[in-house]
């Protein structure tokens, strides 16, 4: 990614935005969140410079950034128009924990996370679900697909990050647009459902649960 | 994570706060809409803000004048000419004047909002601050009139199930 920053020319919203609406894509470092945001965003993705507090750095066990004040860490961005005046931003959010405190305000109203996880380095993936959890955040599991990856089924991959049934887990080649679109499509399928099943009561006509064919299955065998 | 720069900022971002770590309201999202109500008049950063490189077409004539190499030093004046109100601001009959004494860092931002639409997080990431400087710079411009801010979903704290069924369907209409 160019490190340039950008200008405003060409920035500017339209009109016609009316919800702006923010999805997390969040994993461990460098399993693919800015691939995948690159790869469905209209702008070429941007970044602001965050400063950690002295006290989240204090907790961290980081040997290097011990002696600093402050560490910045970047977050990057992108932004998808949809139909309707529906502007999707997606954030790409570390997901160690030293990054907690970001993690807060990060998260504030987004819809949901989309985990990206790396087949050949689960362990490194529990932190960032763990954080995704305590946020409250509804998410889905995106397995970024390398090719050197072991091959597991979708029961030990399950088992292994200790997903809940309903959870959605799909396999996505990142630096695909339509498969970053589905594994986007298939969170706010989930998140649609948990909604479905909450809102189901006599006031809510609209929220049967949808038919949705279940879990997509990996092509991890 | 990634695309960390190669240099530091020399000047750290509470500088161009003018020292202030808390923004005057709180109701600034990463996604609250930003809009500049009047344009800077000759904005220009000679101060904390970092300039703001051009990319693309350079249609912005007056932005373009300021893409001469070094910032020269702020020879204008605050009694700069302002901009004639034909700028297109349906909303504001009368643009708001913009302070002579206004910080730079301050006159950057309303010249990055170029009288248009910006989220916070897409100023903080075109000016190159944190986004918790740009919420202090932002609401000060807000308490002075210049700059207006509206939530990132009108009339709803939470997302409903429309919205959620009309962002599934507008990721759809993508693959088409």
């Amino acid at each position: 990614m160019a490190s340039a920053p950008s200008s405003s020319n060409g920035l500017h919203l339209p009109d016609s935005a009316r919800e702006l609406v923010k999805i997390l894509v969040a994993g461990p470092f460098g399993v693919g969140k800015t691939t995948l945001i690159d790869s469905v965003s209209e702008i070429r993705p941007l970044h602001t410079e965050e400063q950690l507090s002295e006290a989240s750095v204090a907790v961290d066990d980081l040997a290097g950034v011990r002696d600093k004040t402050t560490t910045t860490v970047a977050i990057d961005f992108g932004r998808i128009s949809l139909n309707g005046g529906i502007v999707l931003y997606l954030f790409g959010t570390p997901g160690q924990e030293r990054f907690r405190s970001l993690w807060k305000d990060i998260a504030y109203g987004a819809l949901g996370a989309l985990v990206l996880v790396d087949t050949r380095r689960i362990d490194d993936s529990f932190e960032v679900l763990g954080l995704v959890e305590d946020a409250g955040l509804p998410y889905a599991v995106a397995l970024n697909t390398f090719p050197d990856a072991r091959q597991y089924t979708e029961e030990q991959l399950r088992t292994s990050l200790d997903l809940e049934p309903g959870t959605p887990m799909i396999a996505c080649d990142a630096r695909d647009t339509r498969a970053s679109i589905d594994a986007l499509i298939s969170l706010v399928q989930h998140l649609l459902t948990r909604m479905g099943h909450r809102s189901q009561g006599p006031a809510a006509d609209s929220a049967e649960p949808l038919p949705y064919d279940t879990v997509p299955s990996p092509e991890v065998r | 994570m990634s695309g960390r720069r190669a240099g530091r900022p020399l000047v750290p971002a509470y500088v161009s706060t003018g020292g202030k770590t808390r923004p005057s309201r709180n109701s600034l999202e990463r996604l609250s809409v930003l809009t500049g109500l009047t344009v800077c008049p000759a904005e220009q950063s000679s101060g904390a803000g970092p300039p703001i490189p051009l990319h693309g077409t350079g249609h912005d004539v007056r932005r373009a004048r300021h893409n001469a190499p070094p910032p020269a030093p702020p020879s204008h004046t605050p009694a700069a000419p302002p901009v004639p109100a034909a700028s297109p601001i349906p909303s504001a009959p009368s643009a708001p004047s913009v302070p002579p004494g206004l910080p730079a860092a301050q006159r950057t931002l309303l010249g990055t909002l170029d009288g248009g639409s910006l989220t916070v997080v897409e100023t903080a990431a075109v000016l190159e601050l944190p986004v918790s400087a740009v919420r202090v710079l932002a609401a000060h411009l807000i308490d002075l009139g210049l700059v207006s801010a509206r939530p990132p979903i009108p009339f709803a704290a939470q997302p409903d199930l429309d919205l959620l069924e009309r962002v599934a369907d507008g990721l759809r209409a993508l693959k088409l």
